[in-house]
């Protein structure tokens, strides 16, 4: 892909944080859908952003943020999960994760074991086929916010490939001795890759800036 | 071509700067118990909820049959059917 492809998608991912940095704001709070509180493990927005046309779904919220990436890392103020839905309740796959900053600035792309999140699991190869029909749109004051997570899935779509390969590298040396089943909901695997979300860097490597 | 990349990297920096002079948002505050006590977080906290990232679920909304009581105190404590 030519950079003149990713462009239009680095301009979203751009805008839509500084339009909240002007008004004083960032996307860390934007993400909180005007909550007056910030509660560990709860949903933002409480039913989360739901795109019934995409089948898609995402989320804000925070766990394990002061310690996640270690010491020599920012602190991570929250993360989204990313899903496409299934056609029942329980059927969703998860894409991916998305660490902010405590200033809303991308931090790390992850992708986690199936227990944290539940739903069904896809191999990389399937979702990195559905990659490129990723979109989330929703209207109200958490439409640019979607905007911006379509923006960031696009424009880091190779990327994002790679730490799905990933995702499943890690699993094999586990299911080498237990089913796939067994390591799916082995509570002591979480994250299994994770990957920079560094706006910067990002525009750097496409040559964009 | 060279316009777009000059206006992208204007953007950045416009972003870079404006990010730096909004204040930094608060962190998460752990969830209440319901006895006050602050409930455990970490996914790999034995007590802490079993999915933790699951997307939330659509709120149901109540069915009123014709033997309920509309009106009737709630009893929480009521086991499951």
């Amino acid at each position: 892909m030519d950079a003149a492809a990713w462009t239009p998608w680095a301009e979203v991912a751009l805008q839509v944080p500084l339009a909240y940095a002007r008004r004083g704001q960032t996307l860390a709070q934007a993400a909180l859908a005007g909550a007056k509180r910030f509660v560990e493990l709860r949903h933002y927005p409480a039913r989360d952003v739901v795109d019934t046309r995409h089948a898609t779904r995402a989320y804000y919220h925070a766990h394990d943020g002061a310690t996640r990436w270690g010491p020599d890392q920012p602190p991570e103020h929250g993360h989204f999960h990313l899903f496409w839905d299934g056609p029942q309740p329980d059927m969703h796959v998860h894409l991916v994760a998305l660490a902010l900053d405590t200033r809303g600035q991308p931090l790390h792309w992850f992708t986690t074991n199936r227990w944290v999140t539940a739903g069904r699991w896809e191999p990389a190869a399937a979702l990195i086929d559905r990659l490129p029909t990723f979109a989330l749109h929703t209207r109200g004051r958490l439409a640019p916010l979607a905007r911006w997570l379509t923006a960031m899935v696009h424009l880091f779509s190779d990327d994002l490939a790679a730490l799905l390969q990933a995702r499943d590298a890690a699993l094999a040396p586990y299911t080498r001795h237990q089913r796939l089943e067994a390591v799916l909901e082995d509570r002591r695997i979480d994250i299994l890759s994770h990957c920079s979300a560094s706006l910067p860097a990002r525009l750097q490597r496409l040559g964009l800036t | 071509m060279k316009t777009k990349t000059t206006t992208l990297a204007q953007t950045l920096t416009a972003l870079l700067v404006s990010t730096s002079l909004v204040a930094p948002a608060a962190m998460a505050q752990p969830a209440p118990k319901a006895d006050g006590k602050p409930a455990a977080s970490s996914a790999g906290n034995p007590c802490a909820p079993g999915n933790p990232c699951a997307p939330g679920e659509k709120k149901k909304k109540k069915k009123r049959t014709e033997g309920d009581n509309p009106c009737a105190p709630a009893n929480p404590c009521a086991p499951k059917r």
